[in-house]
């Protein structure tokens, strides 16, 4: 389910708890770009944009919908023993259940290309769910 | 503008200017030629040696006399200077001899010499020429002038005054740590290595007369973009001319390909253009000499790009004459690449396979003619609208073929490069192994009548995912056809640290699993399939000590004459990866197989890097290393994307430089003294030629066959020939294969270790006659056994 954002002025309103979260995370330019689809409640949709940042509260299913427009990108986050990958034409879905609170490297290379890990580097960070609720609304404060 | 117009042009604003407090920069009056030589110690020297160096250029020759002896005197001065002076501390002095120099120059004084005509003639006798770290012709001094001294240094300050060319070479190239330490690890097991290693190989490409270059293409050589044409091209041999020495042809990718007449003595001509073999304007990939038509000659066969393939046929005396259109086999605008003549019908004319990778590139070109890679190109086999298929050839003889990949049932459209013919079953008939480097290989037995049946699986259930290479052998010495399968693609899954080059990869570590695209059945690595019967077999890579990192393709022979087959694995990547060199595999009898590669002076490199690619930071705007995201190749970097993206673009001109790497090798006696010698191919970059002395150091025992077939195709391939010497049965399988993307023809080379004598020869023909060839037959000898 989306994300409720309440009304343009006061920040999200957020159900409590959030169990599912969809981030998309496009993989361009050899970098991440993460973003957060937020429904306000006048019934628009907001794009969220949080860079190298993907912040899913504990105890949330997560879905990250990755894409990547001009390269063979991996995707991993070897705490989690996350991989995957996306591709032109080739977008995928990564689910996981975020289970402990932590700050985990994501890395994100180009498949049989340059091997450059310290590159394209992002985080994926599980909060406790108050934190997670402050980051969204100040997310969403500077998105507007 | 004549060089010596130039060059009094120069004096005068040299002269003129010397007294000046601020002085003009120096003129350019033109490139330095292209030269590949080699110095006093007989090391290779090209021009791009000297790129990021001032240096000083003379003329030299082995009966120095008159203007040349004074310069020569004036160099060992100069020497002194740079070598007292901190400015000129970078400055390399170089003079250019008509024969070897011997004695022993100063360090920082190279005498270059190399084959006849390959001595560039841009300096005069008497005359020093200074040279700019790009290569430029700056400045010429009268060496027999009273103030040579003072106008050298003049210019010489002048050069270093000159802002210096962002010369770029990432530093886990430039002085990779881990090389020393391996290279004293496997020096020091060389005590406990069982297989003969008493000899040397010297890499003697500047005197040989050889300087073709592989030429990368716009999109990895500029633009590094990972697609497939960084698998490079091939080098094949055979003797095109028909006067008993083995030639080499050299297939190209931007650039054009090279046919060399072997010369004898390690020293070649070019006769590409008199041969009428030269292909330009296309990505050239895979390269095969055979005997197309049965007529005692090596005809020739060049695959290619996307542009067409190509077949020449030989009038016997090194003149080739293109029939591709007639012979039908030009393909039709796929990504070609392996080549592999055989008789998959018996009919003792032989077929061609030609591996087509898969659609890798788009429909614009680059200013190389060549076209755009897509930027994908490593996920095409998830887009089956991307896939190609393979071709097969059917001979009909009087050089025409037909396509016959339908009829024959061999419809392979899996991601291949190469291929490789197999009697895997030991029905006498020629099946096909065809490495998939995007998926599982594929085994395609002949169940005669002209027809392949798919039995991959069943026959190898798991297999490399990115495989490269494969090389037919015996190499346990039971008699049955083994298979050496590298894989190039599961090491580039992460980024290979040098310590873990020569593992399997674990699991975890490997590519995400949908990306395979397959079951997940696999061999993480290189395979061998030793042969436990017919479609029977073990994979036995670890166990024999045949992983590899970065491998392209194995090339087979028996490198020290002790009668086991030996591995020579061509390897590497370029930029902008971290260096990492070939590998020799010695045979311990059949029970192992041990590193060689330092031991034997294979490796490591004199020199690690080459320039790669010149920027123009103000046009290449997109270029990573021009928009301040700096030194790709720096693992233990551990800023942030961000921080990295604080560092300010760069403007100018950069060289940025790459670590070598190789691609196809062949491996024959290029110099008739009876033993095995080396020739790659490097992308981007000169081959090599290496010159082994094992016959110098001592008795080497071997026998060379040479096989002439009646019934079965004229180069008898597909024969098996078992010699017994020693007390033991050798069985070579005379598949023509020679390495990565080539194919040739030359005799089979025999060790006998130390038996100076064989018993017998028994071939077995692709038509099923039996042969034996009974001895003694004396160390030394050429056997040319031809079928009844």
């Amino acid at each position: 389910m989306a994300l409720l954002l309440s009304s343009a002025d006061c920040g999200p309103d957020l159900p409590v708890p959030v169990d599912v979260v969809n981030v998309r995370l496009v993989a361009q330019d050899r970098s991440w770009h993460a973003s957060y689809v937020l429904a306000t409640s006048a019934g628009h949709s907001v794009d969220v944009p949080t860079g190298r940042e993907v912040h899913v509260p504990l105890g949330a299913g997560v879905h990250l919908a990755l894409s990547s427009p001009d390269f063979i990108s991996s995707f991993t986050v070897d705490d989690l023993d996350l991989r995957h990958f996306a591709a032109p034409d080739l977008p995928s879905q990564v689910t996981f259940f975020a289970d402990r609170v932590g700050r985990h490297e994501l890395r994100g290379d180009e498949l049989c290309g340059r091997p450059h890990d310290a590159r394209a580097r992002g985080w994926l960070v599980i909060d406790r769910p108050v934190d997670y609720q402050t980051w969204v609304r100040k997310q969403a404060r500077e998105a507007r | 503008m004549t060089v010596r117009t130039a060059i009094s042009m120069v004096m005068a604003l040299a002269m003129g200017a010397s007294g000046c407090r601020r002085a003009e920069p120096l003129p350019v009056f033109g490139a330095v030629p292209a030269f590949v030589l080699e110095d006093q110690t007989q090391q290779p020297v090209d021009l791009g040696d000297l790129r990021g160096s001032v240096w000083v250029a003379t003329v030299f020759s082995p009966q120095c006399t008159g203007p040349c002896a004074t310069v020569a005197d004036h160099m060992a001065t100069l020497a002194k200077d740079v070598a007292a002076t901190p400015a000129l501390q970078g400055v390399k002095l170089v003079s250019f001899s008509a024969g070897p120099a011997g004695g022993n120059a100063p360090a920082r004084w190279m005498v270059l010499t190399g084959a006849p005509g390959a001595v560039p003639g841009f300096v005069r006798d008497g005359s020093f020429v200074l040279v700019d770290r790009q290569g430029r012709m700056r400045a010429t001094v009268d060496g027999l002038a009273a103030d040579w001294q003072e106008r050298v240094r003049y210019a010489l300050d002048r050069l270093d005054e000159e802002p210096v060319t962002d010369v770029f070479v990432p530093a886990a190239v430039r002085e990779p740590s881990w090389l020393a330490a391996r290279v004293k690890t496997q020096l020091a097991s060389a005590a406990q290595l069982a297989a003969r290693h008493d000899f040397h190989f010297t890499d003697r490409l500047g005197a040989s007369g050889i300087t073709f270059k592989l030429q990368a293409s716009t999109d990895v050589g500029r633009f590094y973009t990972a697609n497939h044409y960084d698998h490079g091209t091939g080098v094949a041999v055979a003797d095109v001319d028909g006067d008993g020495r083995l030639d080499l042809y050299f297939a190209n990718q931007a650039g054009a390909s090279a046919l060399y007449r072997n010369l004898g003595g390690g020293r070649f001509e070019d006769i590409t253009e008199r041969s009428g073999t030269r292909v330009s304007g296309r990505a050239c990939t895979g390269v095969a000499f055979a005997d197309i038509d049965n007529d005692g000659d090596a005809d020739l066969y060049v695959s290619c790009v996307r542009a067409g393939n190509l077949l020449f046929q030989n009038d016997g005396h090194g003149t080739f004459t293109d029939i591709t259109a007639t012979a039908g086999v030009g393909g039709f605008g796929t990504h070609s690449s392996g080549v592999v003549f055989f008789d998959y019908d018996g009919d003792g004319l032989l077929d061609l396979f030609v591996t087509n990778v898969g659609k890798y590139t788009r429909d614009e070109r680059w200013d190389d003619g060549l076209y755009a890679a897509v930027r994908d190109a490593f996920a095409g086999h998830l887009h089956p609208d991307r896939s190609e298929t393979s071709l097969l050839f059917h001979n009909l003889g009087h050089g025409r073929f037909e396509n016959a990949t339908q009829k024959s049932g061999l419809v392979h459209t899996a991601w291949s490069g190469e291929a490789t013919a197999i009697d895997a079953d030991g029905d006498g008939r020629q099946d096909l192994y065809v490495p998939s480097m995007q998926g599982h290989d594929e085994f395609w037995r002949n169940a005669g009548g002209g027809r392949f049946e798919r039995r991959s699986r069943e026959v190898f259930p798991a297999t490399p995912w990115g495989a490269m290479g494969a090389q037919v052998l015996d190499w346990n010495g039971d008699g049955r056809p083994d298979l050496y399968v590298t894989d190039m693609h599961t090491d580039m899954s992460s980024d290979l640290q040098p310590e873990e080059d020569a593992k399997k990869h674990d699991p975890k570590t490997f590519f995400p699993p949908d990306f395979l695209g397959t079951d997940r059945n696999h061999v993480l690595g290189n395979a061998l399939f030793t042969s436990t019967g017919p479609l029977r077999f073990v994979e036995e890579s670890d166990k024999a000590g045949v992983e590899t990192g970065w491998p392209w393709g194995p090339s087979v022979g028996d490198l020290n004459a002790d009668g086991w087959p030996d591995i020579f694995v061509a390897a590497g990547m370029n930029y902008p990866f971290r260096y990492r060199g070939s590998d020799i595999l010695l045979n311990d009898g059949g029970r192992r197989f041990a590193a060689a590669e330092y031991i034997l002076g294979i490796e490591p490199r004199r020199r690690l890097v080459v320039p790669w690619m010149d920027l123009d930071c103000d046009a290449d705007v997109k270029q990573d290393l021009c928009t301040g995201e700096q030194e790709p190749l720096l693992a233990e970097d551990t800023r942030t994307p961000e921080q990295r993206r604080k560092t300010d673009p760069r403007h100018g001109h950069i060289t940025a430089w790459a670590a070598r790497a190789s691609r196809s090798a062949v491996i024959f006696d290029l110099d008739d003294d009876g033993d095995l010698d080396i020739v790659t191919t490097n992308y981007g970059d000169l081959p090599q030629v290496f010159i082994s002395d094992l016959s110098q150091r001592g008795d080497v025992h071997f026998l060379k066959v040479k096989l002439v077939g009646r019934r079965s195709n004229r180069d008898g391939i597909g024969a098996v020939v078992a010699v017994q010497a020693n007390g033991r049965t050798q069985t070579l399988f005379h598949d023509g294969k020679t390495g990565y993307l080539a194919q040739g023809v030359m005799p089979l080379y025999v060790g006998l270790g130390g038996a100076t004598q064989a018993e017998s020869i028994a071939v077995t023909w692709p038509s099923g006659r039996r042969q034996t060839v009974r001895g003694p037959i004396q160390s030394g000898t050429v056997v040319t056994v031809r079928e009844p």
